[in-house]
C-alpha cells in the first residue's frame, strides 16, 4: 500500500470519524464502502477496520462527551448488558438464524425509525417524560449544560426495559450482520427511553466501543487486521472524532436529527443490498 | 441536577472524570504509536507493522479496560447493582470471543 493510498484512507477516515462522533455511529457505514468499492480490499479486512474504527470513534469522542457531561454513564451501563448478552447470543446463533431474514426485518425497522424520526423532526427536547421504577431505581436521569440552548438541560429516562430488550436484539443482529449496532442504540434512547438527542448520540458513542473491542480480539486472532489499513483508518478516525465533538455541541438537536434521517436510510438501503446478495 | 442528589452527583462525577482520564490516555497513547508506525511502514521500515498494531492493541484495550476500571470504582463505591451490570458485560463479551475464536 503506497503512501497515497494511505493518504487518501486517511483523509476519509477523519471524514468518517467527524461524522460517527456527531451521530453515535461507528462510521463503518463509509468505512466498508470505501474499503471495499474505492480500493478493492476484500471484505474481511474492511470489516476488521471497520471495527477499529468504532472503537477509535467510541474513544476518541467519549474523551469530550464525558467532560460536557453529555454522556449518561448510568444508562450506558445498564444498556450495555442488553448489547453484551446480545452479542454472545449472536455468535452463538450464528448459522441457525436466516442471515438474509434479518437483513430485511432490521432494513424495515430503520425505515420506520426514520419515519418516526421525521414525524418529532421539530422537538429539540423531549416533554413531559415519566420516570419508570427502574429509571427512578437506578437514578438514570441525567443533566447536562447545552451550548445552543444556553442553559443547564436536566431529562428523565423511561421505559428503560424496553430500552434493554432492544439492545439485547441490536446486539445479536450486530454480531450477525456486522452493521447498524450505533443507530439501534441512538434510537433506543431517543426514541423509545425519550432522553434528547443529544445525550442518545453521545452515550451511544460511549457503548459502541465495547462490544466492537470484544469482536476486533476476534478478528486479531485470525489475522484479519491489516496495519497497513487498520493503522490510517484509526489514526484518522481518532482525529476526526476531536473534530466532530466540538461541532456537535454547537449544534441543535433538531440539525442533528436532520442529519439522522438521511444516515438510517443509508444503513437500510445498506441492509437491503447485503440481504439482496445473499 | 436539581432533581439528583448530592451524593449521585459527586459519585457519578467520579466515575466520569477516571473514564475521561483513562480514555484520553488511551487514545493519545494509541494515536501516537499508530502515527509512528504508520510513516514508518511509509518509509519502508520493518518496524512499521509491529508498532502499528502495538498502536492498534492500545487502542481496543481501552474500552474494555474502562469497563473493568467502571467495576472497581462502582465496587469502591458500594455501588454493588451497577458493579454487577460491568460484570455481566464483561462475561457476555469474553463468553462471546470464545464462541467466536472457535468458530
Amino acid at each position: 500500500m503506497g503512501a497515497t493510498t494511505t493518504l487518501i484512507v486517511l483523509v476519509l477516515s477523519v471524514l468518517a470519524g467527524i461524522l460517527g462522533s456527531m451521530m453515535g455511529l461507528g462510521g463503518g457505514i463509509i468505512i466498508v464502502p470505501v474499503l471495499t468499492l474505492l480500493f478493492g480490499f476484500d471484505f474481511r479486512t474492511a470489516v476488521a477496520a471497520s471495527t477499529v474504527s468504532i472503537i477509535a470513534t467510541s474513544t476518541g469522542a467519549a474523551v469530550a462527551y464525558l467532560q460536557d457531561r453529555l454522556t449518561n454513564t448510568r444508562v450506558a451501563m445498564w444498556l450495555e448488558m442488553g448489547t453484551a448478552t446480545g452479542a454472545m447470543a449472536g455468535a452463538l446463533l450464528a448459522g441457525l438464524l436466516d442471515a438474509r431474514f434479518l437483513f430485511f426485518l432490521f432494513a424495515a425497522l430503520l425505515s420506520y425509525s426514520a419515519y418516526s424520526m421525521y414525524r418529532v423532526r421539530k422537538s429539540e427536547l423531549p416533554e413531559g417524560v415519566q420516570p419508570d421504577a427502574v429509571s427512578r431505581r437506578l437514578q438514570l436521569a441525567g443533566a447536562y449544560y447545552d451550548q445552543v440552548l444556553d442553559r443547564t438541560v436536566t431529562y428523565n429516562v423511561t421505559r428503560s426495559w424496553a430500552g434493554l430488550f432492544l439492545m439485547f436484539f441490536s446486539g445479536a443482529a450486530a454480531g450477525l450482520l456486522g452493521i447498524g449496532a450505533g443507530a439501534f442504540k441512538v434510537l433506543a434512547m431517543d426514541q423509545v427511553m425519550k432522553m434528547p438527542i443529544k445525550a442518545s448520540t453521545a452515550t451511544s458513542n460511549f457503548m459502541i466501543g465495547v462490544t466492537a473491542a470484544a469482536s476486533s480480539v476476534v478478528y486479531f486472532v485470525r489475522g484479519d487486521v491489516r496495519p497497513a489499513v487498520a493503522g490510517p483508518v484509526a489514526l484518522g478516525v481518532l482525529g476526526g472524532a476531536l473534530i466532530g465533538t466540538r461541532i456537535m455541541v454547537r449544534l441543535k438537536g433538531t440539525t442533528i436529527r436532520k442529519l439522522f434521517i438521511p444516515v438510517l436510510l443509508i444503513i437500510a438501503v445498506q441492509m437491503l443490498w447485503k440481504g439482496w446478495g445473499l | 441536577m436539581q432533581m439528583t442528589s448530592e451524593g449521585r452527583e459527586s459519585r457519578g462525577h467520579s466515575v466520569e472524570i477516571i473514564l475521561a482520564k483513562l480514555l484520553r490516555t488511551g487514545s493519545l497513547v494509541a494515536a501516537g504509536l499508530t502515527a509512528a508506525g504508520i510513516v514508518l511502514m511509509v518509509l519502508g521500515l520493518a518496524a512499521g507493522a509491529t508498532v502499528t498494531v502495538a498502536g492498534l492493541v492500545v487502542l481496543v484495550s481501552t474500552p474494555i479496560l474502562r469497563v473493568s476500571v467502571a467495576m472497581v470504582v462502582f465496587l469502591k463505591e458500594r455501588d454493588y447493582l451497577f458493579a454487577f451490570f460491568c460484570l455481566v458485560v464483561i462475561a457476555s463479551l469474553g463468553a462471546g470471543m470464545v464462541i467466536g475464536k472457535t468458530e
